[in-house]
């Protein structure tokens, strides 16, 4: 490692300063660094010599911070001061083995990659579609460089699954198999990146039911991502969905692997991405069952009054979010011909008087309470 | 189209678009002042020749996925901003750009009226 000679090549993550950098030494070294601390003049960071395919890997969402730097440290880590973008480093410290924890990032901290995606866009402009690409990176594909088909074929199943769900919810029942299916339009080698696109084309008014759906499935992955408390936040969403979406969770942990999908539609100016990381993963695939379960327990109805901000609403949809004094957000609905939610201020205070109503899920097991809204007053 | 600060070309990047979104912005305290909004290009003016590689992203505003991820930020890195405000983004404030699970820069508009789109944060 020549880490005296180290030069800033270029910031990977940014917040109030350069959180992430990769960096560059004479003889093609690559280097990642971390950021530990502001000091006089600088800051310092953690740096670690990385495989060039690490940091792929890495910039695909495939893994995390921790886990590129975790990894990366055998071949030897340091503490370095960038003084500015012109300067080579200036070392402080260096040492091999495990890197200290204070030094390591949370688990899941992974950045979107706009280089990386943008080709998303281009793919969906030139098919004229929707075009969705997933990838996973499991530590063993298979033998070589060959991927095994049985982890192919239980990635596109689950993906496939979650896809029909999020198009049933945001558009209902009807032709909810044929306005969700999707084909298999390439593979790259090495690693499971594969790209997809909606069978069924555009709509007369060039829009993509599956784009509404992923719309809709990156607030679901945004929840999960931050969720502490996963049995009230599932209690929004149909059981079929968040079964859906615990296999998926299951099939990462199995497979030892981070998710991270990227969806663009013809008319899309910036993908959109979502990343799981192996970490969330493992406690997502422990915690749904329980809140599955939880949800099957509320059977009977009964009115339920609300206080909070109005976080959405959608007279079309007949749909409503409101955020609560504890910050939870409630989602309901409410039935054709009743009331309007068009004059009301997002963002403003309302109480909601509902009745929740238990509704027996699609598999007759699993039952699903829902807030139906009867009336609205300002407090 | 005229924004907050004098960007540099390319900047904002393509990537980022106006959305309509509830994100979250870390400041002294509630209610915010116009000074939670300035960026570290702002701030932190002597360093501008040595970081002009950043002066993009140094001119927008970190805004965060949630109160929590805020919060641990400002205490990694022990920021003097330690308060959270919901900053309720609507299609003419100005582009945004997701760069990482929790971060979000955002290039506000000349015209955009910062505070008018500040609302309190829950826990």
């Amino acid at each position: 490692m020549m880490f005296n000679h180290i030069q800033y090549a270029r910031t990977l993550d940014y917040c109030d300063g350069i959180l992430l950098f990769e960096g560059n030494d004479p003889i093609g070294g690559t280097y990642v660094g971390s950021y530990l601390e502001q000091v006089e003049g600088g800051d310092d960071y953690l740096v670690v010599g990385c495989r060039p395919e690490m940091l792929r890997l890495f910039r695909h969402g495939a893994c995390d911070l921790l886990e590129l730097l975790t990894a990366s440290a055998v071949y030897g880590w340091c503490v370095a001061s960038l003084l500015g973008t012109k300067r080579p480093l200036t070392v402080k410290g260096t040492g091999a083995g495990d890197i200290p924890n204070e030094y390591l990032p949370e688990p899941g901290y992974m950045i979107f990659d706009s280089e990386v995606n943008h080709g998303v866009v281009a793919d969906a402009a030139e098919r004229n579609n929707f075009v969705l690409q997933v990838s996973i990176e499991p530590p063993r594909t298979g033998r070589g460089r060959a991927v095994e088909f049985a982890v192919v074929e239980g990635l596109m199943d689950r993906v496939q699954d979650l896809a029909r769900c999020a198009v049933k919810e945001v558009a209902g029942s009807r032709g909810v198999m044929e306005a969700s299916r999707l084909g298999l339009v390439g593979m790259s080698e090495g690693s499971v990146v594969v790209t997809l696109e909606a069978a069924a084309g555009l709509d007369e008014r060039r829009e993509s039911a599956l784009a509404q759906a992923f719309e809709w499935l990156d607030s679901l992955f945004d929840k999960m991502e931050v969720s502490q408390q996963l049995d009230v936040d599932m209690a929004e969403y149909a059981p079929a969905t968040v079964e859906a979406y615990a296999r998926l969770m299951k099939l990462l942990k199995d497979k030892e692997t981070g998710f991270h999908y990227t969806w663009a539609a013809p008319d899309t100016v910036a993908p959109s991405h979502r990343v799981v990381s192996l970490e969330r993963a493992q406690t997502l695939e422990s915690e749904l069952p329980r809140a599955l379960m939880e949800l099957s327990l509320e059977v009977a109805a009964k009115e339920v009054v609300l206080q909070g901000v109005l976080e959405a609403a959608s007279q079309l949809n007949r749909r409503w979010t409101l955020r609560d004094a504890r910050g939870v957000f409630r989602r309901g609905v409410i039935e054709e011909g009743e009331l309007g939610l068009d004059d009301l201020v997002i963002g403003g205070q309302y109480t909601f008087t509902c009745l929740e109503r238990v509704v027996e899920g699609r598999s007759g097991r699993r039952r699903r309470p829902t807030l139906f809204l009867q009336s609205i007053s300002e407090p | 189209m005229e924004y907050r600060e004098d960007l540099p070309d390319g900047c904002p990047p393509d990537t980022a678009k106006p959305q309509t979104r509830r994100l979250y912005r870390l400041i002294q305290s509630f209610p915010p002042s116009e000074s939670d909004f300035n960026s570290q290009w702002r701030e932190r003016e002597d360093k501008r020749e040595e970081w002009k590689d950043t002066e993009c992203k140094a001119k927008g505003l970190s805004l965060f996925i949630s109160p929590r991820v805020a919060r641990q930020k400002a205490a990694k890195k022990r920021m003097s901003r330690r308060d959270v405000c919901v900053v309720n983004l609507t299609p003419d404030s100005g582009p945004v750009k997701q760069t990482s699970n929790v971060h979000f820069t955002w290039w506000p508009l000349k015209d955009c009226n910062i505070l008018a789109l500040c609302s309190e944060a829950g826990p």
